[in-house]
């Protein structure tokens, strides 16, 4: 047709399917499928592109030519560690003593991605097995503390004597994790020297990862994860990028291949982290809820996905997407930053059961995925899922899920659901699926209230924004009695997260723990920890300046004061310059020159003595002066203020600077999102395509249909409706009207 | 005319709700159908969950406001609905402990008259932390509102948060040294602290200057009193919308559902007939108590009798249970049954609805002089954890049994390892770390929270992560304890070797810390763990976990050993001990205690201290335990190679070129031969062994904490010592001689030192140099 220039490309591999997003200029895209390659990934990943090529009535060559980005997100590197079939053996040197630090996984990893029922059940905890064998692990003996202070030197002849026996034990890399090396990274250094001498001498050559390189994180189990699965799974996968690139120069593509990162930017091929996309997933959607945000000015907006086994719920406070500083990966807690996602296992293809001794209802957490439910016969699925429910309610259409890719049986579904539920519960088949069908909505109107009251907010000040297959089912059923400010519901639902990967900026976001003391603001007395802190210093100074300010301060603790803001900055500064460096030094190693850089810089801190860290927008990394640094704390009370309370900010202890962070980033070429005319409220007739009978609150109801392409900007539809679309339907119940506006995004409103 | 609903009384409404149970043993006289349930079940359902969603978001919210580092981090807190009567309906996440103390206490409340003096008043706000009322120990604070709804009393919401400090004579959240209720710090009996909107001035001043933490106490206060306020706002929705009658009705219905589910999960997982355990606790303070009247040594008996009927009910009997003294794990009926229901919500309960009608479901026979019974409101009720935690054992040992009959293989377990140590005190900095000198540093390292969990017939027990009280277990990162404890370094944490329970399934494995005082001064520590005893017993020929020690190095030259690069230790076998072999040279002295439980000591910068979390009990004879696993547990550092041989008849060799433990099957298939043998050989006739402990019984061939302990019993459960009467077949005025204390006194100093003794033989038969290894004797007491 020639009418599309592709620009971007964006992949998602999974275990078993690879999709491509294609999009050009205008925001047009198209989408394409085909079946994995983990041997080489390539292979299915230009197969996919071939699929969504042909969409648009381009060959495979002619969508590589004027590709600009290619992105990469996918689940391979994932499966490595959850199928342990990563790089092994490695071998780790660590701090003499905390040897069974990865096993141990802090107790938590037992239990850390079970429900809420089976955490309670604790004869259902099991510890993942770790990584590394214990015959891998030598701890030599040395210790940094928290200060970076050297409590004990490193005992080198261990070092030595350690990494001879792992190297003849095979090692195919060594890790090397001291206690605290975030702080002081002198040791491992050290030790990284030493181990490079072994193994020259012993002809081999390996490669050698520092704790501190990958995350300069205070927690040993974080970082030490961290380090660990970088060199288990991210390494490998590295190898196969260079061979995807090449695969697309053959192709005739000048576009980098970029890497999706877990908290949606992309990052270069030779980025040192890499670790930091293992669980990208999450992020696509995040992405597209902070551009459209972006496009309508919003500064706080919620984001729900409805998938087919899950239920996220995702945040934009003040612009940004909300990122939380740890990731569990399999069941390790690792210290690699991602989006704040928070999953229930709650989606469309949650089973439905009836428990046999209470007869309650249970909803998930196992889920039949893609094979929808009961009513997709050749799925083999036994037991009801919410599709089946919605189906009985005449909510989904039978013969155009999928477009009608896919031919459901209602009346098997009926048949199924009366026997499993409804006869069990000795109710009316409708009741009950409607029953149900409430159920889960609530389930999820819980978590996601949960969720927004966590952060401190009240859902009226938050746009929400819903997506996945199943968002636009069940939002009006979600929202009910909750008053956001705005629910938005795009035409895009369905595709959103892998349309949030080609926005990405390319980006890295570079954090180290800090432990910087920040005294209460001027004119705030001091009390508490702050009295002892400043007493402390005081004494440690060198007696002349003791002299000096008790002859020309009028408070000592005012001079104290002073000295420690400009401490603070002077650390800040350092910390930023740093994080400056290792981002430039990752940029270059990428082929740009670091000119073309936007910077955003932040940290995280607490109240002294407090135990949650926050985020805080520091503005420039350059130009840290004492005064900035008061300001960057008065900027915390205010956050701390909204997310916390009031009557808990505790000023008169000043503070504690736990993380700098900087992310520099360059902007992307990004499609547009089309402004379409706006016609008038009725839409028109050929959009329309019938009625069908559905089940809403104790009633039977005839409910209009119409095909959500064919629907124009300004028309305004009043429920009973429903709005499909090949990969969704948007139910619009009575009492509830939705106005598609001209970004094309539905705004779902309720009559009062 | 009364407050409550319908113009009754509370007193009124609460004794008709008594009476209709005992009549009828149905919840409210609710027997047969429910009316609102059989109406519609999933309208039902989804009210019932939305009354718990309330629950769940006030904790969601408040707990922002909350800022002491338990309630923040560790959770530790609790939201519950309660009918006008007291009954709990339902409760959020958190410390599930607490589902029935704060019924107990608003049934005082009731039965103590407050409804006419001081009155209860739309607004009102109580607050209370009495274990004797209500609670479980002294430092879990509630705060309880009534909820009005159109002037009269429809329930009430409360809730509970855990302080890290109450006041008592020592700082510490658990601690050893309190003996009384005028050592144990702040008291509120269900205390009205807000009338008209304004806390009254003598509270507000009387509670933050009773505790060494009053901005924690302060902040947390507000979280419970802003989180009971919005369940409170969401009730009185939810009424306006249904009705104040459904929503009456559907509480209780809500209440009766949940007695006839756990019924019916029971009769589900067990089979009916009687289950019997029994545990034990010590409290061996004779050479450390300060106070004279605390100076003694105690053993008590926690057995616990559970009879399930062929109704599915369960009849608990504690008969034969410790009495009260001076210690703090002094409790009541509210301790107890939080104890309780922590424990089945994770063996039965963890997918229900936990409430009152699992406490209906439930009859409790509790002797009255006993631990639990007697509610004497001048004993020290501290930790009643102390005896909680072992007597609930019984708890997992039982679904182990009766779920095993049933064929669920699954669930249940051998028991677990007590919460302990429970390491508490502080310093100051004095520079040397890089932190300022003078800084105060409390030691309270919550890595009590990761002990083992017992096996089963088709698991080991879960290593290092379980804590009866919190299945959610969390030891932190070392780093992270260090930011605040900062004088207190690690050396190690790790795996502590032989420290599970041995068995065919052997239990969770405990694991070890070595810490050093460094850069500080003025420390103070003190250790709330296990005495002498084993606490725990495996199931079916399975072994109890090891049992603790005290273990400090007084005095280290520690800059000579870190200038000269000579190894420390990072752990402790008292086999093969590296803190005599590494640092005997370094030392000025060790204390090697036969208990772990010690009062606060002063400790020098330097002092190195060993401390230990528990392992859990085994399942199942040792012999039997397949040989890969066995090779497993010797590759994962789990026992050493000495216990493998001794106990699990595994012969094995170590391949130092690549690592690994490889068990010779042939060796240990004809060692395991030999030691059954040796077993037979060894094993002597019933009658034998019955007549011989009779005899020493009959003589009195007892110390004296285990005579006192039987004349105890002697008068605390008459019934039970008539059965002990009549199986010994013991004279019907049978008494022990109990020791003189002072004869006891020099016994237990004695066997200390002859245990020593023994132990530098030990050790220079192994090839130690023991002359410069000095040991503190108990008699000296050098602290």
């Amino acid at each position: 047709m020639g009418e599309h220039v592709p620009l971007i490309l964006a992949i998602d591999t999974g275990g078993t399917m690879t999709d491509t997003v294609l999009v050009d200029e205008k925001g047009d895209f198209t989408i394409g499928k085909a079946q994995t390659t983990p041997e080489f990934e390539a292979r299915g990943i230009i197969n996919s592109l071939k699929d969504a090529a042909r969409k648009w009535g381009l060959t495979v060559e002619e969508a590589a030519k004027s590709l600009r980005i290619i992105v990469y997100s996918g689940t391979i590197m994932l499966n490595r560690v959850l199928e342990r079939r990563g790089v092994q053996p490695l071998g780790l040197i660590t701090t003499a003593g905390f040897e069974d630090t990865l096993r141990m996984g802090r107790s938590k990893q037992s239990w850390n991605t079970l429900s809420y029922a089976e955490r309670l059940h604790a004869i259902s905890h099991f510890h993942p097995e770790p990584l590394i064998p214990r015959n891998m692990i030598y701890g030599v003996r040395e210790r940094i503390l928290v200060t970076g202070h050297e409590m004990i030197p490193l005992y080198e002849d261990e070092v030595e004597r350690a990494a001879r026996i792992l190297l003849e034990r095979g090692a195919r890399a060594i890790i090397i994790a001291f206690l605290n090396s975030w702080a002081n990274p002198s040791h491992e250094l050290k030790a990284a020297e030493i181990v490079k001498r072994v193994a020259a001498e012993m002809g081999k050559d390996i490669p050698v990862y520092l704790s501190h390189r990958i995350a300069p994180i205070l927690g040993e189990l974080g970082r030490l994860n961290a380090v660990v699965i970088q060199a288990y799974a991210a390494e490998p996968s590295r190898e196969q990028f260079r061979l995807l690139e090449k695969e697309f120069r053959g192709l005739g593509s000048k576009a980098p291949v970029y890497i999706f990162t877990n908290y949606g930017t992309v990052v270069p091929i030779e980025y040192e982290r890499l670790v930091h996309t293992i669980k990208s997933g999450p992020a696509g959607g995040a992405v597209a809820v902070k551009y459209l945000a972006d496009i309508y000015g919003i500064d706080y907006a919620v984001g729900i996905d409805v998938g087919g086994t899950s239920f996220d719920v995702t945040a934009i406070l003040a612009g940004q997407p909300l990122i939380k500083p740890s990731t569990i990966v399999d069941r390790f807690e690792t210290a690699v930053p991602s989006i704040q996602v928070e999953s229930i296992g709650a989606g469309t293809g949650s089973y439905v059961r009836v428990d046999p001794i209470t007869k309650a209802i249970r909803i998930g957490p196992d889920s039949a995925g893609y094979r929808v439910g009961v009513s997709w016969r050749e799925g083999g699925v036994d037991t009801v899922t919410l599709n089946d429910v919605m189906v009985v309610l005449g909510y989904i259409n039978p013969d155009y899920f999928l477009g009608g890719e896919i031919k459901l049986d209602k009346d098997y579904a009926l048949k199924a659901f009366k026997e499993q539920v409804a006869d069990k519960l000795g109710m009316d088949l409708y009741e009950a699926a409607w029953g149900v069908y409430q159920l889960a909505c609530d389930h999820m109107k819980l978590h996601l209230e949960s969720i927004v009251r966590g952060l401190g907010f009240s859902p009226e000040g938050f746009n929400l924004v819903v997506y996945g297959g199943g968002g636009p089912l069940m939002a009006a059923s979600i929202v009910r009695g909750l008053r956001f400010a705005g629910v938005m519901i795009p035409e895009l639902a369905p595709a959103f997260s892998a349309y949030g990967a080609s926005l990405a900026d390319l980006g890295i976001r570079a954090e180290m723990s800090l432990e910087v003391y920040v005294p209460p603001p001027p004119g705030i007395a001091p009390a508490g920890i702050a009295l002892d802190m400043l007493k402390g210093v005081y004494e440690m100074l060198d007696p002349q300046l003791k002299e000096l300010l008790k002859t020309t301060k009028r408070d000592i603790f005012e001079g104290v004061r002073e000295l420690l803001y400009a401490n603070a900055a002077g650390a800040l500064s350092k910390a930023w310059s740093r994080l400056e460096e290792y981002i430039l030094e990752e940029f270059r190693r990428g082929g740009f020159s670091g000119e073309e850089l936007e910077w955003r810089a932040a940290v995280r801190m607490l109240y002294a003595g407090m135990l949650d860290d926050v985020e805080v927008e520091a503005g420039s990394h350059k130009d840290v002066t004492p005064e900035r640094v008061v300001e960057i704390s008065r900027r915390f009370d205010e956050l701390f203020e909204k997310i916390y309370a009031a009557s808990a900010k505790s000023t008169a202890f000043g503070y504690l600077v736990t993380r700098a962070i900087l992310t520099g980033y360059v902007k992307l070429p990004k499609p547009e999102l089309r402004t379409h005319e706006k016609a008038g409220w009725e839409p028109p007739a050929k959009a329309y395509k019938g009625e069908r009978r559905i089940y809403w609150d104790g009633e039977w109801w005839n409910a209009k249909v119409y095909e959500m392409g064919l629907l124009l900007s300004g028309n305004a539809i009043e429920g009973p409706a429903l709005i499909e679309a090949p990969a969704t339907t948007l139910l619009v119940p009575p009492g509830y009207k939705v106005e598609l506006d001209d970004k094309r995004v539905f705004w779902l409103t309720q009559e009062s | 005319m009364g407050i409550g609903y319908g113009g009754k009384k509370l007193i009124e409404m609460l004794e008709e709700s008594e009476r209709l149970y005992e009549e009828t043993g149905c919840y409210y006289g609710l027997c047969g159908d429910l009316p609102l349930y059989s109406k519609n079940p999933l309208k039902w359902e989804r009210d019932r969950a939305y009354l718990r969603s309330l629950l769940v978001i006030a904790r969601e919210t408040a707990t922002r406001i909350a800022a002491s580092p338990i309630t923040r981090s560790i959770g530790e807190t609790c939201w519950v609905l309660y009918t006008p009567e007291g009954d709990a309906v339902t409760l959020s996440t958190g410390i599930i402990v607490h589902v029935h103390t704060m019924s107990e206490e608003i049934k005082w409340m009731i039965r103590r008259g407050y409804e006419d003096n001081p009155g209860i008043k739309e607004g009102d706000v109580f607050t209370g932390n009495d274990p004797a009322l209500g609670n479980v120990h002294t430092t879990d604070v509630h705060t309880i509102t009534p909820i009005f709804y159109e002037g009269q009393l429809v329930g009430w919401v409360g809730s509970v948060t855990h302080q890290v400090d109450i006041g008592a004579n020592t700082p510490g959240h658990d601690i050893l040294t309190s003996t009384s209720r005028f050592e144990d710090g702040l008291y509120m009996e269900a205390e009205l602290i807000i009338r008209d909107g304004k806390m009254f001035p003598h509270y507000y001043e009387r509670s933050r200057r009773g505790v060494r933490t009053p901005l924690y106490y302060d902040l947390d206060e507000k979280a419970r009193i802003a989180g009971n306020e919005m369940v409170l706002r969401g009730i009185r929705r939810f009424i306006e919308e249904n009705g104040v009658d459904y929503y009456m009705q559907l509480i209780r219905e809500i209440i009766e559902k949940s007695r006839r589910d756990f019924i019916a999960r029971t009769k589900e997982r067990m089979v009916p007939g009687r289950y019997r355990t029994v545990t034990f606790a010590d409290t061996p303070v004779i050479v450390e108590a300060w106070q004279p009247h605390a100076r003694d040594d105690w053993l008590h008996p926690l057995p616990m009798e559970i009879e399930i009927t062929a109704d599915g009910e369960w009849v608990v009997d504690i008969e034969g249970s410790s009495g009260t003294g001076p210690w703090p794990w002094n409790g009541g009926i509210s301790p107890f049954m939080g104890g309780f229901w922590v424990v089945m919500t994770q063996l039965i309960g963890y997918g229900e609805v936990v409430n009152e009608g699992f406490v209906k479901a439930i009859k409790f026979k509790i002797p009255e002089k006993s631990w639990v019974g007697d509610l004497n409101p001048y004993l020290s009720r501290n930790v009643p954890w102390y005896f909680l935690i072992p007597q609930m054992i019984a708890l997992y040992k039982t679904v182990a049994q009766g779920a095993f009959s049933r064929g669920l293989v699954e669930e249940g377990a051998s028991g677990y390892g007590m919460t302990a140590d429970a390491v508490q005190g502080g310093g100051f900095t004095t520079g040397r770390t890089g932190h300022p000198p003078g800084i105060y540093f409390p030691i309270s390292t919550f890595e009590i929270a990761g002990q083992g969990l017992g096996a089963n017939s088709v698991r080991d027990g879960l290593d290092y992560g379980y804590a009866m009280w919190n299945p959610e277990a969390d030891i932190g990162d070392v780093e992270e304890w260090e930011r605040v404890q900062m004088g207190f370094i690690y050396l190690a944490r790790r795996i502590r070797p032989n420290s599970a329970g041995y068995g065919e399934r052997r239990g969770g494995s405990g694991y070890a810390h070595v810490a050093i005082f460094y850069g500080a001064r003025d420390n103070v520590l003190q250790n709330l763990d296990m005495g002498k005893i084993f606490v725990t017993s495996g199931m079916h020929g399975g072994y109890p976990n090891a049992t603790s020690y005290t273990l400090i190095a007084r005095g280290v030259d520690f800059e000579r050993l870190k200038n000269e690069k000579a190894p420390y230790p990072l752990g402790d076998n008292p086999n093969e001990p590296e803190f005599e072999k590494l640092l005997a040279e370094y030392v000025r002295y060790f204390e090697r205690l036969d208990y772990a439980s010690h009062y606060p000591r002063p400790m020098e910068e330097f002092d190195i201290y060993y401390f230990k979390q528990n392992g859990a009990p085994g399942w199942g004879d040792p012999l039997d335990r397949p040989l890969e696993l066995c090779e497993k547990d010797l590759n994962d550092g789990i026992y050493t190679p000495d216990v493998m041989e001794r106990v699990f008849g595994v012969k094995a060799e170590y391949d130092e070129k690549t690592g690994l433990w490889h068990v010779d099957r042939e060796a240990s298939l004809k060692l395991r031969r030999e030691l059954r043998e040796r077993r037979l050989k060894e094993s002597v006739d019933f009658r034998e062994f019955y007549l011989e402990e009779r005899k020493i019984l009959l003589e009195s061939r007892m110390i004296r904490p285990v005579a006192k302990m039987y004349l105890e019993q002697s008068q605390v459960s008459p019934r039970w010592w008539r059965e002990f009467l009549e199986f010994w077949q013991l004279p019907e005025d049978w008494k022990p001689r109990v020791q003189g204390i002072e004869e006891y006194l020099a016994h237990v100093i004695e066997k200390h030192r002859k245990l020593m003794k023994e132990y530098r033989r030990y050790l220079e038969a192994k090839g130690y140099d023991t002359s410069k290894i000095e040991y503190v004797t108990l008699g000296e007491r050098r602290w």
